[in-house]
């Protein structure tokens, strides 16, 4: 099954967004993303304790951009849930087409046990 | 730094938007790189115009402090950033590589552009048996 997405407040709008709306249209290797502020589980203005458990409850990588404080919160929430579906940080000034590629890439192509637990940057 | 009450600090120390996940150093970082209110509407659209310029008009009155946590911010995120990649990642950056390259050299051939990632690296994988893909 591909793996599956979470965008973080921060790539509500902007490029990326409507690259994988673009992509998406296109049929060929659609990615699975749904965005913080969508799900009424999930406002916008949820803590980084907040996001991850939801995204591990739902089985979605977080993709994240700019939050310095994910990687203590990561570590505090596998210390207490014992799992997650791992975390994404988009590096800044990285090309859109690039960082679409990557996330077709991890979804179609990727192993979920080699992002799980893991803060990654990408591409 | 005294913040306003539309801005919120973070037991942890973040500074961010009261009511958002989107932290002053974003707003101040699109503001430094030259974006006007309208476009950082547009690339944070879960910010109401009137909150955007808020926050630019704290910028612009605390300049030297917000230039400050800005800039260790920026530091922080490249310290977390230079850590080592894992499996995961550089194989999807190996593959990306492989396939830009085979885009380049397949990339008139009918139907190619029709294939999905894992038929092309299929394909790759063919034509270079001994070539991890």
């Amino acid at each position: 099954m591909p793996l599956r997405f979470v965008l973080d407040e921060h790539l509500r709008g902007g490029a990326l967004w409507k690259a994988i709306q673009q992509h998406n249209s296109a049929g060929i290797d659609p990615i699975d993303v749904i965005r913080v502020g969508d799900p009424n589980d999930l406002p916008n203005g949820s803590t980084d304790p907040e996001v991850l458990r939801w995204s591990w409850l739902n089985d979605r990588i977080l993709v994240s951009l700019d939050r310095r404080t994910l990687p203590a919160h990561l570590a505090i929430h596998v210390q207490t849930n014992g799992r997650s579906p791992g975390v994404l940080i988009v590096r800044p000034g990285s090309m859109t087409s690039r960082v679409l590629f990557s996330l077709v890439l991890i979804a179609h192509a990727g192993d979920s046990a080699d992002y799980q637990d893991r803060i990654e940057y990408i591409p | 730094m005294k913040l306003p009450d539309f801005l919120t600090r973070d037991p942890d120390g973040e500074i961010r938007l009261a009511g958002h996940r989107i932290g002053l150093y974003t707003v101040a970082r699109l503001r430094e790189a030259g974006c006007t209110p309208e476009q950082i509407a547009e690339e944070l659209p879960s910010l109401t115009r009137g909150l955007i310029e808020q926050v630019l008009a704290f910028c612009a009155a605390n300049l030297a402090e917000v230039d400050a946590y800005v800039a260790a911010y920026q530091k922080d995120l490249e310290r977390l950033a230079a850590a080592p990649a894992g499996t995961g990642v550089n194989k999807m950056r190996r593959r990306m590589e492989l396939l830009e390259k085979a885009d380049a050299r397949h990339g008139s051939e009918p139907g190619w552009s029709g294939l999905s990632v894992q038929e092309k690296l299929s394909r790759l994988e063919s034509e270079s048996p001994c070539e991890p893909v």
